[in-house]
């Protein structure tokens, strides 16, 4: 998992909590980093995995409630850092068919090594746009959010539907304009 | 442990915790800087290696195009020296086959003597048109544009194209009562159209038709004239290859005369005058031949001026006929021509002609400077020179006649082997009265020499 997803954690997790939060759940978990992420270096996938269940276990919130918190988050963040791909877009239709052709393929030529998410699109229909999202990850909450926070910059009136198709692992999302 | 040292050890680890990800950080930056610096290596040195292949290849690109440029222009120049030589043994066949004519009583003879003289002026067609076309393919032929009335052009079609109708029997509509103006050269589009029509007469059905319609299309910058027949058509897959040289396709052993490049020859003359050449046709309903000439010029500069100078050069020629026919009148009975030629067969040739002409006695000679001696002792009515004699031509010879005034004003008549314009014009320029090509058409050359004597 890229560097970014852990540090862009770790600053949530300060400022939304406080320093010492993070500090106890870097102690209390078993890290191969040691807890020390920089946004270009690259991760296990069990860190995080780690980290958000000790977060939960210490505050008593559902991992699904912070994975869709963060993904709100890191879209704001991708938002400010890499603002041409939405731009692009235009919409938020458009945003969300371009991740696998454009911005994953973007992406990869910048990290060759980053191992990303697939989604397929159906936009047969053109108020309501079907995103399948399948990961060995299982990170569909934090896709969840990811969505909400592009519909927030992009300030348009879409309802997000998630339904698990196999647990967090495939997951359909039916975005609904209106 | 209290709250402050709780704070310090806190952010002794947050401590601890960048540095160690500032490290890797410097460590990833390093690699990928390295990695950059690699691949912007590699990308330089195929950067060069691609240049240098781009440079190969445009250098072997343009030694093939230079050789098949000059290997072209050596097909061209063959064609055209060698044309020129066949001209000069033919002159000596059809002029000889046209005497014998003259004086052949048994009417078998007579058939197989006009059998030698029809083969002889069809290989002088294609001779001709060989020249035409090694002149055009090495860009030697001139193109004059300017604005001509199509009425005059297509009357002059008529007039060239009439005797031709009347042997095969086809019947020729040409509409000549056009207002229509085309900007093109003259002499060429006469050839294009005559050349068409030509066709469209000798591959036509029994009975057949020809006609020619001009239109221009509201708005069109171009011309369309159309030259229909009624003949057997063309297949469609066929059209291209009739532009080919020596495809004469359906015509090969239809005992109809052709070369085989005469549409070859029209289309290049076309495009050369910025127009079209193309065709529609039906087999078995007939064939359409179009050309679509510009109807303007681009820019009509130095029309004016071309034109005063046409004008001016037809006012000198009405004033040398009117100067030569009071010479004329001055005659004696009795007139000296004086003919230098290197050549004995043409010489021959020639000397035969004149045996049949009344009161006219030929001196002959084979060397220029032999040549001027015996005109300026004999004061000839009339001088025939050939134009490549061997160290003196026959216009080194006239200039020289030029600078005296006993005989400069002699009437003289250029016989040469050489067709091209430029060659004709070059002779007139020098002060030839006349130019007549080889092979000699013996009525020609008689009724001319009347018209300088009589």
């Amino acid at each position: 998992m890229k560097g970014i997803v852990f540090s862009e954690f770790a600053d949530l997790v300060e400022e939304k909590f406080s320093p010492e939060m993070y500090d106890e759940i870097i102690m209390e978990s078993d890290l191969p980093s040691g807890g020390a992420y920089t946004a270009v270096g690259t991760y296990e996938h069990a860190e995080m995995v780690q980290l958000v269940s000790k977060l939960s276990e210490k505050t008593a919130i559902p991992v699904a409630d912070l994975l869709y918190t963060f993904g709100e988050h890191l879209a704001e963040r991708f938002a400010s850092i890499y603002p041409i791909f939405f731009q692009e877009a235009g919409n938020v239709f458009d945003f969300m068919k371009s991740l696998n052709d454009h911005i994953h393929v973007e992406v990869l030529k910048l990290y060759p090594d980053a191992d990303l998410p697939h989604f397929s699109f159906d936009d047969s229909n053109p108020d309501c746009l079907v995103l399948e999202y399948t990961s060995e990850r299982g990170m569909a909450d934090l896709a969840n959010g990811l969505m909400n926070g592009a519909i927030a910059f992009y300030g348009e009136n879409i309802s997000v539907k998630m339904i698990p198709l196999e647990g967090s692992k495939h997951v359909r999302f039916e975005l609904l304009r209106g | 442990m209290d709250d402050f040292e709780k704070k310090i050890a806190l952010q002794e680890r947050r401590l601890q915790r960048e540095k160690r990800a500032r490290k890797e950080a410097e460590q990833l930056l390093e690699q990928r800087s390295r990695e950059l610096y690699e691949a912007n290596t590699a990308l330089k040195a195929a950067n060069t290696h691609m240049e240098q292949q781009v440079a190969d290849r445009t250098m072997a690109l343009r030694l093939a195009r230079d050789e098949a440029l000059s290997a072209n222009k050596a097909k061209s120049e063959f064609l055209s020296s060698m044309s020129h030589e066949l001209r000069t043994p033919l002159n000596a066949i059809i002029g000889f086959s046209q005497l014998l004519a003259m004086d052949c009583d048994d009417d078998a003879e007579a058939e197989n003597i006009a059998e030698i003289e029809k083969a002889g002026h069809h290989l002088l067609n294609l001779i001709n048109e060989v020249l035409d076309l090694s002149k055009i393919e090495s860009g030697k032929v001139s193109i004059n544009l300017e604005e001509i009335a199509l009425a005059d052009v297509l009357a002059d079609c008529r007039s060239l194209s009439e005797s031709l109708a009347k042997r095969f029997n086809i019947k020729l509509i040409i509409d000549s009562s056009t207002d229509l103006t085309v900007f093109a050269d003259s002499t060429r589009l006469k050839q294009v159209l005559s050349n068409l029509i030509s066709n469209a007469i000798k591959y036509n059905r029994a009975n057949g038709k020809v006609t020619v319609t001009v239109s221009k299309k509201d708005f069109s910058e171009r011309v369309r004239i159309e030259v229909e027949d009624t003949g057997p058509g063309i297949a469609d897959d066929k059209h291209e290859q009739l532009f080919e040289a020596f495809n004469r396709i359906g015509a090969e052993n239809s005992g109809i005369e052709g070369t085989g490049i005469g549409l070859m020859i029209t289309r290049q003359l076309v495009e050369m005058m910025g127009g079209e050449i193309g065709l529609t046709s039906e087999v078995g309903v007939g064939s359409c031949f179009w050309v679509d000439i510009p109807a303007h010029a681009m820019l009509d500069d130095n029309l004016d001026e071309q034109q005063e100078q046409q004008e001016q050069q037809e006012q000198s020629e009405t004033a040398l006929a009117s100067c030569a026919e009071s010479i004329e009148q001055e005659q004696s009975m009795l007139h000296t021509v004086l003919y230098v030629e290197d050549n004995p067969a043409n010489l021959r040739l020639v000397e035969r002609i004149f045996l049949r002409m009344e009161n006219i006695r030929l001196q002959a000679t084979m060397d220029a400077s032999t040549g001027l001696e015996m005109i300026a002792e004999q004061k000839p009515d009339l001088l025939l020179l050939d134009i490549n004699l061997p160290g003196m031509s026959g216009i080194e010879m006239l200039q020289e006649l030029k600078k005296h005034s006993q005989t400069a004003d002699i009437p003289s008549i250029a016989i040469s082997a050489d067709a091209m314009q430029a060659n004709i014009d070059e002779a007139l320029a020098a002060g030839f009265d006349h130019y007549l090509t080889k092979p000699l058409n013996v009525k020609e050359l008689q009724t001319l020499v009347y018209s300088y004597l009589d």
